[in-house]
């Protein structure tokens, strides 16, 4: 049966929230199975019908099903440790209980590489991190399920008995936001333009010794890097562009991704790996820019740092996407 | 009022808990030709079988998981991706051995509802 596009939209909001829903393993057969369920249903009450009857049909058969959480847990085994109902709240709160995480462990990498970059501190380091990733995700599991284990999630449940389908998420994954593509290009040609022209006037001004003291374009060996940038910013309004143009994100998509995330990642470890060795702002041939200003040392780790680790996280999605796709994960 | 709630909560749930019982071997008995979840739903309906979908998609995937029904991905007027069901030898004999416990159970129950 031929779907409207706002029943198709419709029906998409309502597999995708239920999926996300569910454990990872079975998630896209049982996606699969619900979607041909509803199709059915449909099929069976209202075929031949025009199309405003189709999407109200649709929102009937939705609304006779109930709130996604409900068909989610009918596939869950009868113990669980955080229910469907809050998982997506779950989510949220891990997501960003994990941005501090790393953001305070990227500090710290810093903090060993500037003061004893050995091998043995990074691997003290790495045991550390993932203690922490481990502990506060128990912990945080832990808290889930006794709220849960003691009905403190009862205004969920009036919720969940109130839904319709209006309440359905918008759309995230795979659709394209236009508004975010167009904001990428602007903030790339504004990079561009600044790195290429006005870059050469900027200096950097700090307190030296009581007195003030500045880095202008000379000592800043960022300059060679600005050609190669400069590439990669081009290579990425042309994904940005084509990406609107396609208007859904495909496996080729995400390969173009991970091209520009890993060439963004070299770019930013070379750096990283120059300025560690006191060569990305240099002084003079006898001062490095560590012995004269350990903050602004400090800064340019954490600015590097910051590059480097979102195009890595941005590289690993990618292949997950990519792998998802093809059918692969 | 309340006390009349709770009871009709404690009819309902007992209720609940007696078709349960019986669902497995329902489904079982209508998968000896391959049926797709929404053909099956709509059969045991027209049976008088009350059962909802969320009762019964999860409860083929369990029987499939457990190695009692086979299961098949078939594409239909090339769009229409369905997943039919099956019993298989295992599930064939876990209906006889349902059925006849079943048989059992209505003979003692009828001498103990005389």
């Amino acid at each position: 049966m031929n779907l409207n596009e706002k029943s198709k939209e419709m029906l998409d909001r309502y597999i995708i929230d239920t999926a996300r829903r569910l454990p990872g393993k079975n998630r896209k057969e049982i996606a699969l199975e619900i979607r041909s369920t509803i199709l059915d249903m449909l099929e069976d009450k209202y075929e031949g019908y025009p199309d405003m009857a189709q999407t109200q049909a649709l929102e009937e058969i939705l609304k006779q099903m109930g709130n996604p959480s409900k068909i989610a847990r009918s596939y869950l085994p009868d113990k669980y440790l955080v229910g469907p109902m809050i998982y997506p709240f779950f989510k949220k709160i891990w997501t960003v209980i994990w941005a501090i995480i790393s953001i305070i462990l990227a500090v710290r990498l810093m903090l060993i590489i500037s003061e004893s970059p050995n091998g043995k501190a990074i691997f003290e380091f790495a045991g550390t991190a993932l203690n922490s990733f481990i502990i506060s995700f128990g912990i945080l599991v832990f808290i889930f399920f006794i709220l849960e284990k003691f009905n403190t999630f009862d205004e969920f449940k009036e919720e969940e008995e109130k839904w319709k389908p209006s309440d359905l998420p918008e759309i995230e994954n795979g659709v394209v936001k236009i508004g975010e593509e167009i904001a990428s290009i602007v903030f790339l040609v504004v990079a561009i333009i600044v790195f290429n022209t006005y870059l050469r006037n900027f200096s950097l001004f700090f307190i030296e010794n009581g007195s003030w003291d500045s880095l202008t374009a000379e000592h800043n060996n960022l300059l060679p890097f600005i050609p190669f940038l400069t590439g990669i910013w081009i290579c990425e309004i042309i994904f940005h562009f084509s990406t609107i143009k396609f208007g859904i994100k495909k496996y080729f998509t995400f390969l173009s991704k991970i091209a520009i995330f890993s060439a963004n990642s070299v770019t930013a470890a070379i750096m990283l790996y120059c300025h560690s060795r006191n060569q990305m702002i240099s002084m003079d041939e006898t001062q490095s820019l560590s012995s004269l200003n350990p903050v602004i040392n400090i800064i340019t780790y954490i600015f590097l740092l910051a590059i480097l680790i979102p195009n890595i996280a941005g590289i690993i999605t990618g292949i997950y996407y990519s792998l998802k796709t093809r059918n692969i994960l | 009022m309340k006390t009349e709630e709770n009871f009709e909560k404690v009819v309902r749930q007992n209720e609940q808990e007696m078709r349960r019982g019986f669902l497995v071997l329902a489904v079982l008995s209508r998968l000896k030709s391959p049926q797709y979840g929404y053909s099956l739903l709509k059969e045991l309906n027209d049976y008088g079988v009350d059962i909802a979908q969320e009762t019964l998609y999860p409860l083929l995937r369990r029987l499939d998981q457990l190695g009692m029904i086979d299961s098949e991905w078939k594409v239909e007027n090339e769009t229409r991706p369905r997943k039919y069901y099956i019993l298989n030898e295992k599930g064939e004999l876990l209906y006889t051995r349902l059925k006849s416990c079943w048989f059992d159970q209505i003979k003692v129950m009828e001498v103990l509802l005389k």
